[in-house]
């Protein structure tokens, strides 16, 4: 028996890494084939280095050597694709700002940790850092945040949550901020332009993972938004983690009679679960509008060519020429290949954020005044004026960014602007 | 206690009473895992009985109990007959239809949760109380001539049926004690998280217990009490670059116990040789005691 035992237990091991997951620096699940893209007819204009920190005297008043922040990131676990690069966006923001002087003229140091999409796991993970960090950037997930989040509020530390969920983030107030402004105030907007880009759509199915509250949420919004539009909710059907099969879901649809389909689902689901419609009878893809959090690399690479005239919402214009949006994005490129780059561009907000209530709240670090300098963060960043996020500015009123609506649709296997949208769904001008 | 030292703390009391609550029906050789469905029953309840009907902590932790404790009843009545493979798939069908439910009513907090549930005075030793008491009560049970009967019963069930021991009994029995401790965990983890949602209730939380109990060991209830705490803090103590691979650790680690030590790392024969060299270790020291006067 023994002869078998050291092959047995290697082949276990190799089989459990298989079952746990993404690991740090594993690649996603699907191999990543860029898709034939087009190149932004843009000329990248040249690239100016983010405001360089004033020289160190001016900083007296600071008493720490670095700026220590924990940064949570889900390395593991079933969203470990957007841990990675959410990790890879946190060290290259922390880069460019420490090649600009650091904060406050001291260098910024992350300390990650992996929450593993788990509440628990996520508690555990934060409990560490509550004893004595300013703030913390993440958790960034819903079922994290209702682990991770009591406990900061308790402690009284400020989070950036990012975009845990409107709805999460209100539940949190005053101690998160939220980079995407509440549903109600992007969604309706959108549906109703893709509608009324859409007249000859009359029942919509919509399609959403019940494990994650926030896309729950948006998709009960959408479905109110319908109604208002005088367009029927036909079926809404669950698509649960762990799917394998997506032609029920594109069955029950269709079979609802919908002619119209709204998906707040994983990327590779949303993509695969159009494919199912597709193969059943689904021949435009103008038909369906995907929630921001939709595409990823494995998304293009089930569909290849099928998702002309697809609609998906986004709440930063990703075809942005400002200097430091082209630089993050041929950052980015260089990293990840072709990739969501507007979700991951709120975490360089983010992190500018901080940066900025630190050094004009004059914060010190000092941990005697911990507490203190952890409210004057909360009271900087919950309501700014024109902050010059990445892709233009923006301001953040009781805790959450007030972006923009815009709609993009495929063109060219690339997700192209169509409209800015305002409260009723009508174009505005591009500026 | 500090904050994380609090939490580990409790995380650990939770894990061993869900630990126990598998541990309990598997020692009739019958998985089950309905303890993960009733903590999410307790949870829910409680969460609702502190936040909005305004109950004080007592009452909802004792009546969550009982909730758990009758639901599981009433299940065990139609399962005790089962064979232990049906027992297993009917035991993991109300993780999922508990989760179903939840995300279908607004007043659950549907898919979002529940969030802004009160805190509770005196957790700890709230838990650490239950913890004991339940701990005590399946040493107890372990030692009891229902202990005896378990033990006949996983190993023959027709001996012991012929030695008096009726499987259907205790199987409810067993099954009755199982739920009510799975509701006490989830009675305990609402007020303690502050915030519940249904997913904290399903599959990944299964996986975790089940390789504390296997790796710990499933044939004693120390096994638990041991291998819990340790597996569990792996994650507080490891660099931030390793707590990574935490799962891939707990995944090894239960391929290689159970291919190298299948009954887990602490067995009825490590008790027993611990029991045997601390007696002689004592009558040592007496002798030298004696000899010394």
């Amino acid at each position: 028996v023994k002869k078998f035992i050291i092959p047995l237990v290697t082949a276990a091991m190799v089989v459990s890494i298989m079952f746990a997951g993404c690991v740090p620096g594993a690649a996603p699940t699907t191999p990543v084939t860029p898709p034939p893209v087009t190149p932004p007819p843009v000329t990248p204009p040249p690239v100016t280095p983010p405001p360089v920190t004033p020289p160190e005297e001016e900083w007296s008043w600071v008493v720490v050597d670095e700026w220590k922040i924990p940064s949570f990131n889900g390395v593991t676990g079933s969203g470990a694709y957007w841990g990675e690069v959410g990790t890879w966006v946190c060290d290259y923001t922390r880069d460019l700002i420490n090649a600009a002087g650091g904060i406050a003229g001291k260098p910024l140091v992350l300390d990650p940790h992996d929450d593993g999409w788990d509440a628990s796991k996520a508690a555990a993970e934060i409990s560490k850092v509550v004893p004595w960090a300013l703030t913390s950037l993440g958790p960034w997930t819903d079922v994290c945040d209702t682990g991770a989040m009591p406990i900061a509020v308790q402690a009284s530390m400020f989070v950036f949550i990012n975009q845990s969920g409107a709805t999460i983030a209100e539940q949190y107030q005053p101690w998160c901020f939220h980079a995407l402004d509440k549903d109600e105030n992007i969604y309706p907007q959108a549906v109703k332009a893709w509608l009324k880009k859409n007249p000859d759509i009359t029942k919509v199915a919509l399609f959403y993972v019940p494990e994650h509250a926030m896309w729950v949420e948006i998709s009960n919004i959408v479905a109110e938004t319908c109604e208002e539009m005088g367009v029927e909710v036909g079926a809404r059907v669950e698509i649960p983690e762990g799917t394998v099969d997506f032609g029920p879901p594109a069955v029950t649809a269709l079979g609802s009679g919908a002619d119209g389909f709204w998906f707040a689902c994983d990327p590779i689901y949303n993509a695969k679960t159009v494919v199912e419609l597709q193969d059943r009878g689904l021949t435009e893809s103008r038909r369906v509008l995907i929630f921001p959090h939709g595409e990823d690399p494995s998304f293009w690479e089930v569909g290849q060519d099928r998702f002309e005239g697809m609609y998906i919402v986004r709440f930063l214009n990703s075809e942005s020429t400002l200097p430091r949006y082209v630089a993050y994005v041929d950052a980015m490129t260089e990293a990840h290949g072709e990739g969501p780059y507007d979700i991951f561009a709120s975490m360089v907000d983010q992190i500018y954020l901080l940066k900025a209530a630190i050094e004009d709240s004059k914060i010190t670090g000092d941990p005697a005044k911990l507490a203190e300098e952890r409210i004057l963060i909360r009271d900087y960043c919950r309501n700014v004026t024109d902050f010059p996020f990445i892709t233009g500015t923006a301001s953040v009123v009781n805790g959450f960014e007030h972006n923009p609506v815009y709609l993009f649709q495929v063109e060219n296997n690339k997700f192209v602007l169509v409209s800015r949208v305002d409260d009723e769904g009508n174009d505005i001008p591009l500026d | 206690l500090p904050v994380q030292t609090y939490l580990f703390l409790e995380h650990s009391a939770l894990y061993v009473l869900l630990g126990w609550g598998i541990y309990l029906v598997f020692r009739m050789g019958e998985m089950y895992f309905a303890p993960i469905f009733t903590m999410g029953l307790g949870a829910y309840f409680t969460a609702l009985a502190l936040r909005d009907w305004g109950w004080s902590y007592a009452p909802a932790l004792l009546v969550a109990v009982a909730l758990g404790g009758v639901i599981a009843f009433l299940i065990a009545l139609a399962l005790a007959r089962a064979s232990g493979f049906a027992i297993t798939i009917a035991s993991m069908a109300p993780i999922v239809i508990l989760q179903s439910i939840v995300r279908s009513f607004a007043f659950l907090g549907a898919a979002r949760g529940l969030q802004g549930i009160p805190g509770v005075g005196h957790l700890m030793p709230i838990t650490l109380a239950a913890t004991s008491l339940v701990g005590f009560f399946i040493y107890r049970l372990d030692y009891s001539r229902i202990g005896r009967a378990i033990e006949v019963i996983s190993v023959d069930p027709d001996v012991a049926a012929t030695q008096g021991a009726n499987k259907y009994r205790i199987s409810i029995f067993l099954q009755t004690a199982s739920g009510a401790i799975g509701a006490l965990a989830g009675a305990i983890y609402a007020p303690l998280m502050r915030s519940i949602v249904p997913v904290d209730f399903g599959f990944d939380l299964l996986l975790n217990i089940m390789c504390f109990l296997f790796v710990g060991g499933h044939t004693t209830m120390w096994g638990a009490v041991v291998f819990t705490p340790l597996l569990w803090g792996l994650r507080l103590v490891l660099p931030p670059e390793v707590v990574s691979w935490t799962m891939i650790i707990y995944g090894g680690l239960l391929v290689i116990i159970i291919l190298l030590r299948p009954e887990g790392v602490i067995t009825k024969q490590t008790l027993q040789s611990i029991r045997v060299s601390s007696q002689a270790l004592l009558k040592r020291i007496r002798g030298l005691r004696q000899l010394d006067t």
